[in-house]
C-alpha cells in the first residue's frame, strides 16, 4: 500500500505587520505599522464588495435622480445612502460609501500594501506593472473628475461662437462696455453663490448684488391684464410682462431644470437702484426660442383657418418681450443683467456653415447629423473648414467637438436649422487608455513569465 | 524614505486637489468679444429684444433687395431711421457696422455729407473740388452711383484702431439712400469688395417703390409697406364697476370677471376679453354669440343694423349687441359690447337671467363707457 498522498506543505504569509522571526530583527518602523492595517488583502475584497453595492445603488437609483444627480449622490461623494423607490419602503435607508472614498481607500489600500509587503523583483514585475495601472486608473479617475468639463455649443447655420455652455449651471452675467477696446466686460457670478439672503460685491461693480430668491426650476407665466394679478415681481421690464413661478425640479435626463433669480441692486450707499426678475428663459436664446414655439402652437391650436401669421405675431411678441434686455446705468454706465448658462469662452471661433441631417428611407431613424464648421484660430493663423458627425468628432485647441442635437426652429415657415455640439475638455482622458495597457501588459507580462516557468519545469523533469 | 517622501507628496497633492473641488465658487471677471446677434433668418422673426413694434400681417421673413454677403450678421434697427444695419465682426474683437439709411432729398449735398463723414473720423473739412477727387465710381444695382472712401489719421476707434468708412449713396424719388460700411480700418478694407458686391446686387427698382414713408416694421430688411401696430399693452384698463359687482378669479382667457347679485339668487357673470386687432370680427363674433343661444343665423346687413352704438369716455365707440336665449336658452340674456382698438379689441360680456340683465344693463352701459384705455 502507497502512503496517501499528503497535501504540500502551505506556507502561511506572515500576517501584515508582524515580525516573522520575533525577537530577530528590528522592531517596524512607526510609519510602517501605521500602515499595516491599511494594506490588508481583506480590506481591498471588501472594498471591492462595496464598489459593486455603490455601482448597484447608484444605478438603481438613476431611475428616480437621472444620471447627473445620481452621479454626485453616488459616485462624487465620501458617503451616500439609498432608499427603495416604492413608497411604504422608503423608510429602509441604507448607508453606503461614497465614490471618493472607495477610491481613497483602495488607492491608499494599494499603495500600503506595496509599501509594507511587495518587494520588487522581476518575477513579480508583472504584478507592479499592472498595479501601476490600477493606480493610475484610481487617479486618471480623480483628475478627469476634477479638470475633466463638459459643455454644449449651440448655433444657427451662419452663427459663430467662441464659447461652450455649461449643461446645467448657470451664471449670472453682468456685462457692460469694456472702457477701451470694443470688447464686453463681464462679471460673472457662479450659481452657486445665488442664494437667498446672499450679498455679493465685486470691486469692479458700483452696486452691489443682493439675491433675494432663488428658483431652481421656474416657468414663466404671462401677465395677462387681470385685476386679479398680484404686484409683479421686481420692478424691471419683464415683470410687467411675466411672473415666475417656481416648479419642482428635474431630474430627467431629458429635461432641464431653468432657473430663475430674483435680485435687488444697492448703490455704495446702501440705496436700491431696483430689483431684477432674470431667469434663464431669458437670458438663454435657445429656451426663449423653445417658450415662443410653445406659445406658437399653444395660440395656434384648434385654427383651422391655414392663417397662422396671429399666432405667429404674438407668439413673437412675447418672445420680444421676454428678452428684452435688463439693464442699470449706474455712474453713466450701463450695465446688462443677465442668467445664463455658464460660459467657457474659447479662443477661437467655430462657424456652423451647413447642417446635414439624413434618415434612413422611409423612417425617422437618423442616418447621419454632420455640421460643417469652419474654424478661425486667428492666433495660429488657421483657417479651416471641418465636418463633425458621429464618430467623427473634432478635436482642436484641447477641446474635443462631438456631434450631440440637430434641429429646426419650426416658427419660422423656413425653418431655421441648429446643431448643437457637445464640447469635452479632459486633461487626462489618455490615463484610462495608459492605464489599461499597463494592466494589461502587465497582466502579460506576469501570465508569460510563470508560463516560461512552468515550461521549463516541465522540461527540467 | 525615499518612499515615504513619495507617499508624503501624493498625499499632498490629493488633499491640494480635494481642497479645489470643495472650495467655493468665486466670482469670476473677463473680458469677453459682444455676443453677435442671430444671422439674417432668426432675426426677421418679429421684434427681438429690442421690443420693437411688429408687423400685424406680414411676421414673415422678408428678403431684402439684395444679396446679403457671408459673413455680414442682420442686426434690428431698433425702428429708427434705418432700413437695415448689419454687423460684421473681425476674428479679435474688431468689428465694423454696415447702415442703410433713406434721407430727405435735401440731404443728398455731397460736400456736406462728405465733410460729414470726415468729421466722424476726425479729419479736417476739405472743398467741394477736392471731394470730387475722392469719388470712386461704383454701381448701385444697375445704376452708376459714386462710393467715397475716408480713413481716419488717428486711433479714433477706443484710441488703439483707426476707422474707415466707405460710403455710396442713390437718389431716388422723393430720397437719397445712403449705404454706409464704417468700422475698423482693415476690417473694412478687407470687407470693400463684398460691400462694392452688394451694391451691385441691390435691386434699385425694388428700393424706389418702397419708399421709406414710414420706418421699417422690422430688422429684416427695407420692408416699409404693411401696417404697424404697437404691441399690445399688457396694463389694465381703468374702470370703475358699481359697488353691488364683485370681481371673481377668471379663466385665463379673461382679463377680469365679475358676479352681479340679482333677485332671488341670481348671479349674473360679466366678464372682459381682449383678443388681437383682428379678433374674428364683429360679425363672427355676434354670430358665435347667436349661435350658443340657439338664435337663428343673420345675414351681415342685418346683423351690424341691429347693432348698437354708445360713446366711451375716449372718444371711441363701442358696439352693443343684445340677445335673448330662446328654446334651451330661454330666460337667459346677454349684453355684450365691443370695443375695437388700433392693437386690440375688447369684449364685454355679460350673461344671466333676463330680467338680472335688463336691471343692469345702464350699469353696463356705464360700465362700458367709463373705461379708459392704456
Amino acid at each position: 500500500m502507497s502512503a496517501p498522498l499528503s497535501p504540500a506543505p502551505v506556507v502561511v504569509p506572515p500576517a501584515p505587520g508582524s515580525n516573522p522571526v520575533a525577537g530577530t530583527e528590528e522592531p517596524l518602523p512607526l510609519w510602517r505599522k501605521a500602515l499595516s492595517p491599511l494594506s490588508s488583502l481583506r480590506l481591498t475584497v471588501v472594498l471591492l464588495a462595496f464598489s459593486v453595492l455603490v455601482v448597484f445603488f447608484g444605478t438603481l437609483a438613476q431611475t428616480e435622480d437621472g444620471l447627473y444627480l445620481a452621479q454626485n449622490r453616488y459616485f462624487r461623494s465620501w458617503f451616500s445612502t439609498w432608499s427603495p423607490l416604492t413608497e411604504g419602503w422608503r423608510w429602509i435607508v441604507i448607508p453606503l460609501p461614497g465614490g471618493y472614498l472607495l477610491g481613497t481607500l483602495l488607492l491608499t489600500n494599494l499603495v500600503a500594501a506595496h509599501a509594507t509587503r511587495f518587494k520588487f523583483t522581476w518575477k513579480k514585475s508583472g504584478i507592479l506593472l499592472s498595479h501601476l495601472g490600477v493606480v493610475l486608473l484610481l487617479v486618471g479617475q480623480l483628475f478627469t473628475d476634477m479638470l475633466a468639463r463638459e459643455s454644449r455649443m449651440t448655433f444657427s447655420e451662419g452663427e459663430w461662437r467662441n464659447y461652450s455652455e455649461d449643461f446645467t449651471a448657470s451664471e449670472l452675467a453682468i456685462l457692460s462696455d469694456a472702457p477701451d477696446n470694443g470688447m464686453a466686460e463681464v462679471v460673472a457670478i457662479p450659481e452657486g453663490r445665488l442664494r437667498a439672503g446672499e450679498i455679493i460685491r465685486q470691486e469692479r461693480l458700483p452696486f452691489t448684488v443682493r439675491v433675494s430668491q432663488w428658483l431652481p426650476n421656474s416657468e414663466p407665466i404671462f401677465r395677462a391684464p387681470r385685476a386679479t394679478n398680484g404686484p409683479p415681481q421686481s420692478s424691471s421690464p419683464v415683470s410687467k410682462r411675466f411672473d415666475f413661478i417656481s416648479v419642482a425640479e428635474t431630474h430627467k435626463m431629458d429635461e432641464k431644470n431653468i432657473p430663475t433669480v430674483l435680485i435687488e441692486l444697492m448703490d455704495t450707499g446702501g440705496k436700491s437702484l431696483g430689483s431684477w426678475a432674470l431667469s434663464v428663459w431669458s437670458g438663454d436664446p435657445a429656451m426663449a426660442k423653445s417658450a415662443r414655439t410653445s406659445w406658437y402652437r399653444r395660440f395656434n391650436r384648434g385654427d383651422t383657418s391655414g392663417d397662422d401669421s396671429q399666432a405667429r405675431m404674438m407668439a413673437g411678441q412675447l418672445h420680444a418681450f421676454l428678452t428684452e434686455d435688463q439693464t442699470v446705468t449706474v455712474n453713466n454706465r450701463t450695465y446688462t443683467l443677465a442668467l445664463r448658462p455658464r460660459r467657457y469662452y474659447q479662443p477661437f471661433t467655430l462657424q456652423l456653415l451647413k447642417t446635414t441631417h439624413e434618415v434612413y428611407r422611409g423612417t425617422d431613424i437618423p442616418k447621419n447629423f454632420q455640421s460643417r464648421v469652419l474654424i478661425d484660430h486667428p492666433a495660429r493663423g488657421e483657417r479651416r473648414e471641418v465636418n463633425i458627425y458621429m464618430n467623427n468628432p473634432l478635436r482642436h485647441g484641447g477641446l474635443t467637438y462631438f456631434q450631440y442635437q440637430m434641429g429646426r426652429d419650426e416658427f419660422f415657415s423656413t425653418p431655421v436649422a441648429h446643431s448643437v455640439l457637445q464640447v469635452v475638455q479632459n486633461p487626462s482622458w489618455l490615463t484610462p487608455y495608459i492605464g489599461c495597457a499597463l494592466v494589461a501588459g502587465g497582466l502579460l507580462v506576469q501570465f508569460g513569465i510563470h508560463l516560461v516557468q512552468f515550461v521549463r519545469r516541465r522540461v527540467t523533469t | 524614505m525615499e518612499f515615504r517622501r513619495l507617499l508624503s507628496l501624493a498625499l499632498i497633492a490629493l488633499a491640494s486637489l480635494a481642497w479645489q473641488g470643495c472650495k467655493r465658487e468665486e466670482v469670476q471677471v473677463y473680458q469677453a468679444p459682444k455676443d453677435l446677434p442671430p444671422p439674417n433668418p432668426a432675426m426677421a422673426d418679429a421684434p427681438q429684444a429690442t421690443g420693437a413694434p411688429a408687423p400685424v400681417k406680414a411676421a414673415e421673413p422678408q428678403s431684402p433687395p439684395w444679396v446679403t454677403p457671408d459673413g455680414w450678421m442682420a442686426v434690428p434697427s431698433n425702428g429708427g431711421m434705418r432700413l437695415a444695419s448689419y454687423a460684421i465682426q473681425g476674428s479679435d474683437g474688431r468689428t465694423a457696422s454696415v447702415s442703410v439709411v433713406p434721407l430727405g432729398p435735401e440731404a443728398s449735398g455731397e460736400l456736406d455729407n462728405v465733410n460729414r463723414w470726415r468729421r466722424e473720423l476726425q479729419l479736417a473739412p476739405i472743398t467741394a473740388a477736392e471731394a470730387e477727387s475722392l469719388r470712386q465710381p461704383v454701381k448701385i444695382g444697375s445704376m452708376d452711383a459714386r462710393m467715397f472712401e475716408l480713413v481716419s489719421d488717428q486711433n479714433v476707434l477706443d484710441g488703439k484702431f483707426k476707422s474707415r468708412t466707405l460710403v455710396s449713396m442713390l437718389a431716388v424719388e422723393q430720397a437719397t439712400i445712403f449705404f454706409k460700411l464704417m468700422g475698423e480700418d482693415a476690417l473694412v478694407a478687407e470687407n470693400k469688395p463684398k460691400f462694392i458686391a452688394w451694391l451691385k446686387s441691390v435691386q434699385v427698382g425694388a428700393n424706389e417703390r418702397s419708399e421709406p414713408a414710414a420706418p421699417p416694421a422690422s430688422a429684416s430688411g427695407p420692408s416699409m409697406a404693411g401696417a404697424v401696430a404697437p404691441p399690445p399693452s399688457t396694463d389694465l384698463p381703468k374702470w370703475t364697476p358699481p359697488a353691488t359687482w364683485k370681481p371673481v378669479a377668471g379663466n385665463a382667457m379673461r382679463l377680469a370677471s365679475f358676479a352681479i347679485p340679482g333677485d332671488g339668487g341670481a348671479v349674473g357673470d360679466l366678464s372682459v376679453v381682449a383678443l388681437g386687432a383682428q379678433a374674428g370680427g364683429v360679425v363672427a363674433n355676434v354670430t358665435r354669440w347667436r349661435r350658443q343661444l340657439e338664435l337663428p343665423p343673420m345675414d351681415e346687413n342685418e346683423l351690424s343694423s341691429s347693432l348698437k352704438s354708445l360713446p366711451t369716455a375716449q372718444g371711441e365707440k363701442a358696439l352693443l349687441v343684445e340677445l335673448e336665449g330662446t328654446a334651451g336658452h330661454a330666460g337667459s340674456n346677454l349684453l355684450a359690447a365691443i370695443v375695437q382698438r388700433p392693437d386690440r379689441t375688447w369684449f364685454y360680456k355679460l350673461t344671466g337671467p333676463k330680467a338680472l340683465v335688463t336691471a343692469e344693463r345702464d350699469n353696463f352701459q356705464k360700465f362700458v363707457q367709463s373705461v379708459t384705455y392704456p
